[in-house]
């Protein structure tokens, strides 16, 4: 164990310590909207308040581990890329499917997703639009009827 | 003898002509994803969940089910055919596996996978046949004391023996219970952490979250790793093995399946873990343990049984007490109570058809993998090249439609997205969603028994400890953090240093 080891060597514990810590504190304030009631006759605030306190606990526990600095084991990399063009990918098909129909939603999901890790070729993009079509509408509009129109007009 | 009666009333259910299909669809879907690196169970399982809606619960699950298991045979053949497990389950088939297809006994190694997982399952099966109603009927006399510690003893067990620090995992399953309080209160009516939403008064959907976090999250890293391309296929040869090779086979086979039975009952472990165990077991007590690695048929063996049986006793305690002890049986489970059954002990008594039904088609559909998977090969091996980035958008685009068919909203779709991003980013802070998943299927349950304890005992918390059952629950989940915590903190130096 390293002697060394400050607090800013090991964030991971205190990020995740403030997330828990921090989503407990939001459940916890909004709880306190609702009735608590007694321990007879409890609220529905009564448990969620209980497992909210029990959360920042744990955060704050996880906070102060970082200090013992027992894991160096540094953060993990995020891939954002990948991260937002699904994310992309999926706000464009929710978007498409009112506005504009079930093909066009589903293609519109493809090529946006396709670009998570490169540029794809048109060749590639076009064979994959049309293999996804067939078998999503297939199953979900011929087979299973699903309530969505597929061009609107 | 009762459970004869029962189990022919399974039969009954599993093997009409609908039933049938289903399981044959699950398994065949099961071994195609196994074979897919990338592609898992529980992805796919969260995949389907939204075209169960509206079938009857037994064909629900037990095409949900056949996913499940048939995935291990999947794993196992891209294993032992191009050396990459399909499934972490296939891991250590890969070492003795992988080395019988580059000597020309592929196909041996695939038969005695096969063989070995069939044998797990009927063993599994009868296990559950003879285990699960004396289980039911001791939980079903449980207080609502009981039970609220054994849903928080399984709680805190599959938080703590997840993957990364015990108090992520706990920290993730308290988020999990939080995320499924939201919406009305079943006992008041009040609604709660709505912020006036209609689309939150019923709650999150279970399916929302699943498909977040095993199909955004999940794409998002598999795209961040490196493709593994599958190198050389190696030739099958033939399938049958020599008298030797069964004789060899036999014994690992039987202690496989007692590891993986042990494994697939308790929380938090599963077939990874009970594969791994059963291989390391079975070198340790072989005569001549240098063999493996260079191989061995018993390491294949054992592996192949135990990460089948754990994968039938894992529906043991899901079953009959209504309590999922890994992400997987919770989807099921959520998949139950979508289409309107309430899970608990009550489960078999109320709904005989469900649980003999899923109970004789997991039979049924291994006996389908039995005979299914060693034809087909060729084909397995063929999917196994189709790359990552042409599956992950078909993937991608049957979850967001199947998740928006539910309920026809947006809405929906911008969650599911919510909870992709943010459990993607958690699981890089080692916060698994595991627990998380698990939390939002048991905390509702925890609250309702919780509530009912307190009533009962008019308010006084005492009634968790007076009652030995309950009590025998808290001391057992207190010592699982307690045993779990310096152990991992060990690994965790270790690995770091």
């Amino acid at each position: 164990m390293s002697l060394v080891a400050g607090p800013l060597r090991n964030p991971r514990p205190v990020i995740v310590g403030a997330i828990f810590a921090a989503s407990g504190t939001a459940f916890l304030v909004t709880a306190q909207g609702y009735e608590g009631g007694s321990a007879l006759q409890m609220g529905p605030g009564y448990f969620p308040s209980l497992v909210a306190v029990l959360l920042v606990l744990i955060g704050l526990v996880n906070i102060g581990s970082a200090f013992r600095a027992s894991e160096r084991e540094g953060l993990r990399h995020i891939a954002w890329r990948p991260l937002l063009v699904i994310a992309a990918a999926v706000l464009v098909f929710s978007v498409l499917v009112t506005a504009a129909g079930l093909i066009a939603a589903i293609a519109g999901l493809v090529v946006v997703s396709l670009f998570a890790t490169g540029i794809p070729s048109l060749r590639e993009t076009l064979l994959l639009i049309v293999v996804v079509e067939i078998i999503c509408l297939s199953i979900f509009h011929f087979l299973l009827g699903l309530q969505v129109p597929l061009v609107v007009s | 003898m009762d459970a004869l009666h029962s189990l022919a009333l399974g039969f009954q259910v599993a093997s009409s002509p609908l039933n049938l299909f289903y399981c044959l669809i699950g398994v065949s879907l099961g071994t195609l994803i196994g074979i897919l690196p990338g592609v898992g169970p529980l992805l796919t399982i969260a995949m389907l969940i939204p075209l169960t809606f509206g079938m009857p619960p037994e064909s629900s699950v037990i095409m949900l089910a056949g996913i499940y298991y048939g995935a291990s045979y999947g794993g196992s053949t891209a294993a032992i055919l191009v050396n990459l497990p399909g499934e972490p389950s296939s891991v250590v088939t890969c070492i003795d596996g992988h080395q019988m297809a580059r000597q020309g006994r592929g196909g041996v190694a695939l038969a005695i996978a096969a063989i070995g997982s069939f044998v797990a399952g009927s063993i599994g099966t009868a296990l559950i046949v003879l285990c699960a109603p004396i289980l039911q009927q001791w939980v079903i006399n449980f207080s609502p004391a009981d039970y609220a510690s054994l849903i928080f003893m399984a709680l805190i067990a599959t938080a703590t023996l997840v993957q990364g620090s015990v108090l992520n995992g706990i920290g993730m399953a308290l988020l999990g219970v939080l995320i499924g309080l939201v919406g009305m209160d079943p006992m008041t009516g009040a609604s709660r952490f709505t912020f006036g939403s209609l689309d939150l008064m019923e709650g999150i959907d279970f399916v929302v979250v699943a498909i977040g976090v095993f199909a955004v999250a999940e794409i998002v890293q598999t795209l961040d790793e490196k493709e593994s391309r599958p190198g050389e296929v190696a030739a099958t040869g033939s399938i049958w093995p020599s008298l030797a090779d069964l004789k060899a086979s036999c014994l690992p086979i039987l202690r496989g399946t007692g590891i993986g039975a042990l494994f697939g009952v308790l929380p938090g472990t599963g077939p990874t873990i009970s594969s791994i165990a059963a291989y390391f077991f079975e070198r340790r007590i072989a005569r001549d343990p240098s063999r493996f690695g260079h191989g061995a048929i018993e390491g294949v063996a054992a592996a192949e049984s135990a990460n089948n049986a754990a994968a039938q006793t894992g529906f043991i305690p899901t079953m009959t007490m209504g309590i999922p002890g890994s992400a997987t049986m919770a989807m099921l489970l959520g998949a139950l109570m979508m289409n309107g059954v309430n899970p608990g002990p009550n489960m078999i008594a109320q709904r005989p058809e469900l649980f003999w039904g899923l109970i004789a088609s997991m039979w049924i559909g291994n006996l389908m993998l039995l005979i299914l998977n060693l034809p087909l090969i060729g084909m397995w091996v063929k999917i196994l090249r189709v790359p990552y980035r042409w599956l992950f958008p078909a993937i991608l685009v049957f979850s967001a439609l199947g998740l928006y068919s539910l309920n026809l909203r947006a809405f929906d779709l911008y969650l599911m997205l919510g909870f992709g991003v943010g459990g993607y980013l958690l699981a890089r802070l080692r916060c698994e969603p595991v627990p998380f998943i698990i939390g939002i299927i048991l905390g509702p349950m925890l609250e309702e028994h919780f509530r009912r304890a307190m009533v009962i005992s008019q308010g006084d918390p005492s009634v968790f400890v007076t009652s030995w059952l309950s009590l025998l629950f808290l001391v057992l989940s207190v010592l699982i953090v307690l045993l779990m915590t310096p152990r991992k903190r060990l690994r965790a130096e270790a690995a770091a240093a």
